[in-house]
């Protein structure tokens, strides 16, 4: 059964990749615009050169360079993120004070962040962690919040009856109890600090995938734009089933 | 021989907004050492805020409570083991975890906690399940292995409430006899919350009766029947009938002065 599963996931990317060689192979696309599987493929070994105009320091410095700010950007909004969400979802005045405000801004859309920061921050690195850090707070926080208030009470009210007191209540208690809330917290951070790295390099930047794919596209060389978007998407793909496993070993018992 | 549980004259009033609700009122109970007290009364009567008066995780407005003579102003868990009718085993750890919990916090060395933890286990019969997670064991086997958590402490007193009140008919009477095995084998001292008659009965060696809220203890007598024990036994029927006898003038008198109260304040 599972294997079934397997095979037809297989199947579907199998015919999607087919459809991307066909398609423009057969003119029924414009081939400029989508340009053919085999020659996305065909692009990465120019790509990878150091040398070349179009991607100065080739494609594993660029996506080095990318991996560099969201691994600054996500460590640093995961460990703030976890810290604000317990002391909000702990302390119940504090909490209702924030937290709705929290919600409130949540649902702006990240991109009026773009131009402030790159005003204060310029073109370089910092702009883009400290972009993606932003937007990679919010679900940290309000998942953890939402976990620490959740932690049900007769978890507490038993850990009570057996002498348990502050620290020890939140590492042992609190914590795991929350784990879940804070994993899911994790995996949206993750994927909003993607987002917010690819699109700030797209817009503003002198390095990275997303200036790269800028780079790629305005100098028509839409056949190395491809071979990066899919360097991405795989960074994405791999990234996120990292965590995924990291979930599933810590949290088998859910 | 003292009493080891002393209640001397305890209320306990909560304040709410339309004014002060009144829950205990002058309570007073004296448990002896090895005892099974089997506490019963009405719905509402105030029963488990009493049991967690004794057990130190609510403080009495008024009395005190006594423990081996010491005045009880929190939880003591070398001396007071909880068991509650939610067996509340962390999801996170094994089966043997959850039992080694207690000890954990305590700052009880690793090899010691392991041999506790499979000694009281297998004293529940669940040793075979250590590494097994509560999620994948029944609400029985939970309520075994909490059983076995509140033991791995080696308290003097076992405080229950209502630890069958989720499970199956069948389980409680099983899970019942279980516990008398494992009284009679440990010597604990047990106060037990329940709403079973027949439960009170069966396991008891004392029966606290409550009144309706504020309750007070308006009967207390001893059962001396050997066990096994079955419903149809004498003292188990006079017992039952003494029970109830008290249980359904409160109930009666419970019904009355609810329809004139302010229910919107019971505090939980």
């Amino acid at each position: 059964m599972e294997i079934k599963v397997r095979l037809s996931q297989v199947g579907v990317v199998a015919a999607f990749i087919l459809l991307w060689q066909l398609l423009p192979t057969y003119n029924i696309v414009n081939r400029y615009i989508l340009v053919p599987f085999t020659q996305v493929i065909a692009s990465y070994p120019e790509l990878m050169n150091p040398a070349n105009p179009v991607v100065p320091g080739g494609l594993l410095f660029q996506l080095q360079a990318t991996l560099f700010e969201v691994a600054v950007a996500f460590g640093l909004s995961a460990t703030i993120g976890v810290v604000v969400g317990f002391l909000l979802g702990h302390y119940r005045l504090v909490g209702s004070i924030y937290e709705p405000l929290l919600y409130l801004f949540y649902a702006v859309p990240g991109a009026v962040l773009y131009p402030p920061i790159f005003l204060l921050f310029g073109v370089g690195v910092q702009s883009k962690i400290a972009i993606a850090l932003i937007l990679g707070l919010f679900p940290m926080i309000i998942n953890t919040a939402t976990g620490v208030r959740n932690v049900k009470h007769s978890y507490i009210k038993l850990a009570n009856s057996l002498g348990v007191k502050g620290s020890q209540m939140m590492t042992k208690v609190v914590i795991p109890a929350a784990a879940p809330y804070i994993m899911s917290g994790l995996r949206l951070s993750l994927s909003f600090v993607l987002v917010g790295v690819i699109f700030g390099e797209l817009i503003a930047s002198t390095q990275g995938l997303g200036w790269a794919i800028e780079s790629a596209s305005n100098t028509f060389h839409i056949d190395m734009m491809y071979a990066l978007i899919l360097v991405v998407v795989l960074v994405a793909l791999l990234l996120l089933l990292i965590l995924t496993a990291v979930e599933r070993r810590l949290i088998r018992y859910a | 021989m003292p009493p080891v549980i002393r209640v001397v004259d305890v209320s306990k009033e909560y304040m709410a907004s339309k004014g002060a609700l009144k829950v205990v009122d002058d309570a007073n109970l004296d448990v002896e050492k090895g005892a099974f007290v089997t506490l019963i009364g009405p719905s509402g009567c105030g029963k488990s805020t009493l049991l967690n008066m004794i057990g130190g995780l609510i403080s009495p407005t008024t009395g005190t409570i006594y423990i081996d003579d010491e005045e009880v102003k929190g939880p003591k868990p070398d001396k007071i083991a909880m068991v509650f009718q939610d067996p509340s085993l962390y999801p996170w750890r094994t089966v043997q975890k959850n039992v080694e919990f207690g000890l954990e916090v305590r700052g009880v060395p690793q090899s010691e906690r392991k041999s506790r933890a499979s000694k009281y286990l297998k004293l529940v019969g669940l040793e075979a399940f250590s590494h097994y997670y509560p999620t994948q064991i029944s609400g029985g086997m939970q309520q075994r292995v909490s059983v076995a958590r509140a033991l791995a402490l080696e308290p003097e007193v076992l405080l229950m409430d209502e630890p069958f009140g989720a499970l199956d008919e069948q389980s409680r009477i099983s899970l019942g006899a279980e516990l008398t095995e494992i009284w009679r084998k440990t010597g604990k001292t047990i106060v037990f919350v329940t709403h079973s008659l027949l439960e009170a009965a069966n396991l008891a060696t004392h029966v606290a009766v409550m009144s309706a809220r504020p309750g007070s203890i308006i009967d207390f007598f001893s059962i001396e029947a050997e066990w096994p024990r079955f419903p149809e036994d004498p003292e188990i029927v006079e017992a039952r009938k003494r029970m109830w006898s008290h249980i359904n003038l409160q109930s009666i008198k419970q019904a009355e002065t609810l329809s004139t109260a302010d229910n919107d304040n019971v505090p939980r």
